[in-house]
């Protein structure tokens, strides 16, 4: 299968250099950071488990939250190369004159950066999971908040593999990808408050990511907020795809 | 040059802008033929490519690769097609066969014949020693190899390759040229370049593109007999009229270059010891013959400087 070939040469391209590998100690060491402020206050203040969502609500949840804010910065980092390295450096030219198709090779690049969430994701979990051995977690929370954090961070790098078919300028790349995520996560929100308009209000807020992303780590997965998610995954992939079929057109 | 068309171009327009860097391209490539494609820098000869490569789409024309239009039906098109671009794409965190399994990989070579397929392009490519290093410490020779193992390691039934000899070695240019004689006996291959001797010395016909048209096409044994076309210098001590030496046999026109030196236009029928038998009978006192055999540098100037270009003189010696 092409798309895997494609996505495991994403993948080791990552792995290969040292951002992979700085990135993910730098999500265990917040991580960790997190969770010891979070078991310490929950220990000192009992009382912080508010409206009695436990263990798990408290601070699992959290912890999967926090994480999903850092790929806000990690996701642009690691897709800022995915096309613009190729334009760069010519590649391009290897994948457009093999037999592969655009929908190819872009899934094949989004597959290798989910994957890479997939082992990000890893962390937050074990190193959550370490409470089992003095409390009782909620396995429904607990999912839920996974689910959340991989579809926030799938939306961040399905966005940074857009930002990057947008230009050869590495940096950017970097810097459009952070501009378009900053403002489907949370300046969208801003705008929406500010206009008065009621059909406009409510369409911005319907995109604003973390509007749908907060159910989760509440515990809840409405189908809606997962559709919303698909749906916003898919156009970002569509225009990828024409992006490059158009890149054959102009320069 | 009678057999199968693999490549057909028809009426291939390419316009950035305001500028049309390709005007009605038609080329055709049939198998087992090396096809130079000749011209000056910024004649269009990447930008042919990059479209037959499906690089580039055109602004109008079509690109059929064998059989396969290559925008209708890119998969089956782009099956028959290595590509080795300007600049070789190469992805140099990898090792040479790393970087040759991920190529057969794109080129959709079944897993279980993808080993099979590395060592024999290595092996055409003279890559045996170097497998397992980090292209990125290979030297531009070396990058070069890969980047033609790249192209062939599907067995495509076309090879192109645009510009590959750029920046080598005398004794590398050899080799890769030597490799391209190679490829030319099982692929078609189209050679683009602005170096001649390449020419001369790897292909079966040439196309010289100027200024995105074409501006010649023929065999390379048709421009040998275009060049043969002759000119020969002659100075004689005692002169005749111009009016004589122009009726001589053979001879079309006479140009005199200074006092009692000659240029002679002959046709093939000239025959120098005629003309210097005729020279001691006549006692024109016969000093200097110089026949002057056009070369393909020559003609190759006078097309693309036709219109005034004069870098292009520059640009195409070898």
């Amino acid at each position: 299968m092409i798309i895997f070939s494609i996505a495991q040469r994403e993948l080791r391209n990552m792995f290969n250099s040292l951002l992979a590998w700085i990135v993910l100690s730098g999500i265990s060491l917040v991580v960790f950071l997190i969770l010891v402020t979070l078991v310490k206050s929950y220990l000192e203040n009992p009382a912080n488990n508010l409206g009695g969502i436990g263990v798990t609500g408290t601070i699992v949840s959290t912890v999967f939250y926090f994480c999903s804010y850092l790929f806000i910065l990690i996701a642009p980092m690691l897709t800022m190369r995915s096309f613009s390295g190729e334009f760069k450096n010519k590649t391009s030219q290897l994948l457009f004159s093999t037999p592969i198709s655009m929908t190819e090779i872009v899934l094949g690049k989004c597959l290798g950066l989910y994957l890479f969430s997939l082992i990000a994701a890893v962390i937050p979990l074990l190193i959550t999971l370490s409470l089992v051995f003095g409390t009782q977690l909620d396995a429904g929370l607990y999912f839920s908040s996974l689910l959340g954090f991989l579809l926030v961070t799938f939306t961040f790098m399905t966005i940074g593999v857009f930002a990057s078919s947008l230009t050869e300028h590495i940096g950017l790349s970097a810097f459009s990808s952070i501009g378009i995520i900053l403002f489907l996560f949370w300046l969208v929100e801003l705008l929406a408050s500010l206009i008065k308009v009621d059909a406009l209000q409510s369409a911005l807020q319907y995109l604003s990511i973390s509007k749908h992303a907060s159910p989760f780590y509440n515990g809840q997965m409405n189908s809606s907020d997962i559709i919303f998610f698909i749906l916003i995954i898919t156009t970002f992939i569509v225009l990828t795809i024409r992006k490059l079929d158009s890149y054959r057109m102009q320069h | 040059m009678s057999g199968e068309t693999l490549i057909q171009v028809e009426h291939l327009y390419r316009d950035y802008g305001n500028l049309h860097a390709l005007a009605d391209v038609n080329l055709t490539l049939n198998r087992g033929e090396v096809l130079g494609f000749l011209g000056p820098n910024g004649a269009g000869k990447s930008t042919t490519m990059q479209i037959i490569s499906g690089n580039l789409a055109p602004s109008s024309g079509s690109v059929r690769i064998n059989g396969f239009d290559i925008l209708d039906e890119p998969r089956q098109a782009k099956a028959a097609l290595g590509f080795l671009p300007e600049q070789p794409p190469l992805y140099l965190e990898l090792t040479v066969i790393e970087y040759l399994e991920y190529c057969a990989k794109l080129n959709r070579i079944p897993r279980a014949d993808i080993a099979k397929a590395i060592s024999r392009a290595c092996e055409r490519c003279g890559l045996g020693d170097v497998q397992k290093r980090l292209i990125a410490n290979l030297s531009k020779g070396y990058q070069q190899r890969v980047g033609i193992a790249q192209a062939i390691i599907h067995t495509p039934e076309v090879v192109i390759l645009d510009e590959p000899t750029v920046g080598l070695d005398p004794i590398q240019i050899r080799e890769i040229r030597s490799l391209i004689r190679e490829l030319g006996s099982d692929h078609s291959v189209i050679l683009s370049t602005h170096i001649l001797p390449e020419v001369q010395s790897t292909c079966d016909r040439v196309i010289i593109i100027n200024q995105g048209k074409i501006a010649l096409e023929d065999s390379l044994a048709g421009l040998d007999s275009r060049l043969r076309k002759n000119i020969i210098t002659v100075s004689l001590s005692n002169p005749p009229e111009i009016q004589i030496l122009t009726n001589l046999d053979g001879v079309d026109t006479v140009e005199q270059l200074s006092e009692g030196r000659y240029q002679l236009h002959c046709s093939n029928e000239f025959s120098p010891a005629d003309f210097a038998g005729s020279a001691v009978n006549n006692n024109w006192q016969l000093n200097e013959l110089t026949p002057q055999t056009g070369s393909l540098e020559q003609m190759f100037i006078d097309i693309t400087c036709s219109d005034n270009d004069l870098h292009s003189s520059e640009e195409v010696t070898a």
